[in-house]
């Protein structure tokens, strides 16, 4: 397998009635750059973007792949409320801006990229989803560096309902990485994934698959959010993780991980 | 591996079947003029509109893709167990846009249906018990061709044998004023690369295709054999002018499909009649393709359906190769004008370039690969 690496992960979350000017302050002091023309989703993604570390310093062909499990809802509500009830036109940005990939757009425009641009939304797993794509491209030799994200208005965490992105950079380049992905492989069956040794792993699981996987190992981690696990690939805590997700009903993923240092 | 074509159903402004389609493709009607509200102003406009009455509840446009699937899980045979190992993957622009108006429409304010793109895709592949992977493709006109891309690749790597691709956008004032706010649409009609071209035409459909990793009747198939995803950065609403990221994608959709320009011999052009967007493309082709092959733009026929376009315009391209003939070509600078399309199809192996190109700077092109064996 083509070795591929973890370089960064970052998340931006806010509360729903944060004012958009101090999002925009916050996205100021990370990139040096003011943003003009993008509404709240695009901010949204842009504001954890930039706490990627090195995120300015991106090679141009480098892919892009955003998840989103919503899209953008709030700026296409109060457009639709604009038209119907108070009989007001599109304005040509907000109309633009609307479209779920112009977040792409702005990322790619702002890092100068050049290459792959995907938007996918999926219902249960955005984040896993996009990630996939972005792992399946990279093991086919489609490029040498992607970064992969979620944005959503409505993200259910432990301290209530919150607005925001998160981000996960891959290369194959081995430079001051801290991870390195080892192993990706797809089963039908729970059966059929545990045949795989994964002793001496700590195991990560995400919470639709937790009950599924409680009468085949015995201590595990489960997250909620992929977010949830990025402090610990940060200050890569354990040697060797068997992250396990679902991506449909009959698709579970094992993608192992040697987060030693 | 190729992605092999096994059916593919649409229903759009030529009609809801292969045989209305085929029929109004070669002698295409005048397209609909829609009028809609544009501020305190009511607007007409050619308009695409699918030929399907009742177009005024959420829970209709939800029939329709129920319809649309059934269709084609019936026209290809389709079990149960072979729906339960198929993917499914959609792409649209404007999603359920068209629902939430019909609710303003009716009064119902609260809780509009944009609940998530990838609700709609769960909701469709649980009520046919598809169980591979299910994912929803937004990314503006490139939608449904990045779902075909996806799809392709997805065969190519053995995650799934067969894969289900939709792609669909129902008429919405939204998609409406907003092209209009931005001085896009035409007044008269579609002409793509024409120099007297005013704009955009829009229209509306849905269509599905059933790809899977071999062909079912090996004397005559069309596979997507390879394609690439590219970005341009330079405006969000089109491609730079001089084509230069146009013909980038296109060599390297090229390059994936291991073949070379002068291999092509067909090109479905994005071609939606607007300024800047015909300009960049066909700036794009001319400097990849030095004898320009035949050349078609389907938009003239059924408008421009958006996110949809990609599988609505494979799916008229299909019934067309099977009955031997192709639609009409549009002349390019560099037209070859020597090729006619009979030519063309009395080859028994012909390569097709699929342009697709849209906001946001998303450029999608497909290879396809038509071939009849004696």
């Amino acid at each position: 397998m083509r070795n591929i690496y973890i370089q960064s992960t970052s998340l931006f979350l806010s509360d729903n009635n944060t004012p958009q000017s101090d999002m925009k302050e916050e996205l100021k002091s990370t990139s040096g750059q003011s943003f003009r023309r993008i509404n709240r989703y695009i901010l949204l993604g842009l504001a954890g973007l930039f706490r990627l570390a090195n995120i300015s310093k991106t090679n141009k062909l480098t892919s892009l792949y955003v998840g989103t499990k919503k899209g953008c809802v709030q700026d296409t509500t109060e457009i639709l409320h604009q038209m119907y009830k108070e009989k007001l036109l599109p304005m040509p940005f907000a109309f633009i801006a609307a479209s779920a990939n112009m977040a792409n757009y702005h990322i790619a425009n702002t890092l100068g990229l050049q290459s792959g641009s995907y938007t996918i939304s999926h219902e249960y797993s955005p984040f896993e989803m996009a990630f996939k794509m972005s792992l399946s491209d990279l093991l086919e030799f489609k490029g040498d560096s992607s970064i992969v994200g979620c944005i959503d208005e409505e993200i259910s965490t432990d301290d209530g309902v919150k607005n925001g992105s998160y981000w996960i950079k891959l290369t194959t380049d081995s430079q001051a990485t801290i991870g390195k992905i080892i192993s990706y492989q797809e089963f039908s069956t729970f059966d059929e994934l545990f045949k795989t040794d994964l002793s001496d792993m700590s195991v990560i699981v995400n919470d639709s698959t937790k009950e599924s996987i409680e009468s085949f190992v015995n201590g595990y981690t489960n997250y909620k959010n992929i977010f949830d696990i990025f402090e610990t690939l940060e200050k890569q805590e354990y040697k060797t993780i068997a992250l396990i997700f679902r991506l449909s009903r009959s698709k579970i993923s094992l993608c192992v991980i040697d987060s030693s240092r | 591996m190729n992605a092999y074509v096994i059916e593919a159903v649409a229903f759009c402004a030529l009609g809801n079947n292969e045989d209305e389609i085929l029929a109004n493709l070669q002698n295409p009607p005048k397209l609909d003029t829609l009028s809609f509200p544009f501020g305190s102003e009511v607007k007409n406009r050619p308009f695409g509109k699918m030929k399907i009455k009742n177009l005024d509840s959420s829970e209709s446009l939800d029939d329709i893709l129920n319809n649309l699937l059934k269709e084609l899980i019936n026209k290809s045979n389709l079990t149960s167990q072979e729906l339960d190992e198929c993917a499914l993957l959609i792409g649209s622009t404007s999603a359920n846009i068209a629902s939430s108006e019909q609710q303003l429409k009716h009064g119902i304010d609260d809780n509009l249906p944009l609940f998530g793109y990838g609700y709609i895709a769960e909701k469709l592949a649980q009520k046919f018990g598809i169980n591979l992977e299910v994912i929803f493709f937004t990314s503006a006109c490139t939608s449904s061709a990045n779902a075909l891309l996806y799809a392709q690749r997805g065969i190519n790597r053995g995650d799934f044998k067969r894969a289900i691709v939709i792609g669909f956008e129902f008429r919405n004032e939204f998609s409406l004023s907003g092209f209009e706010a931005l001085g896009l649409l035409s007044a008269t009609e579609c002409r793509p690369f024409d120099k007297l071209r005013d704009g955009l035409v829009l229209g509306e459909g849905c269509s599905a295709v059933l790809l899977e990793d071999k062909p079912r009747d090996n004397s005559r198939f069309l596979c997507l054999c390879g394609g690439e995803n590219r970005c341009d950065i330079s405006s969000p609403t089109s491609h730079a002018l001089n084509g230069v990221m146009v013909a980038k994608t296109i060599k390297d959709a090229l390059s994936d499909a291991n073949i070379t320009a002068e291999e092509i011999s067909i090109i479905k052009s994005h071609g939606t009649g607007s300024l800047s967007s015909d300009e960049a493309e066909e700036n794009g082709l001319t400097q990849v393709f030095t004898s320009m092959p035949y050349t078609i733009a389907l938009k003239p026929f059924l408008g421009h359906t958006l996110g949809a376009c990609g599988v609505i315009e494979l799916s008229l391209l299909w019934f067309s190769l099977q009955n031997g003939f192709l639609p009409k070509n549009i002349e390019l600078k560099q037209s070859n004008k020597s090729m006619s399309k009979l030519d063309i199809l009395d080859n028994d192996n012909v390569y097709i370039v699929l342009n697709h190109f849209g906001f946001g700077g998303n450029g999608t092109v497909l290879i396809l690969n038509y071939r009849v064996k004696e």
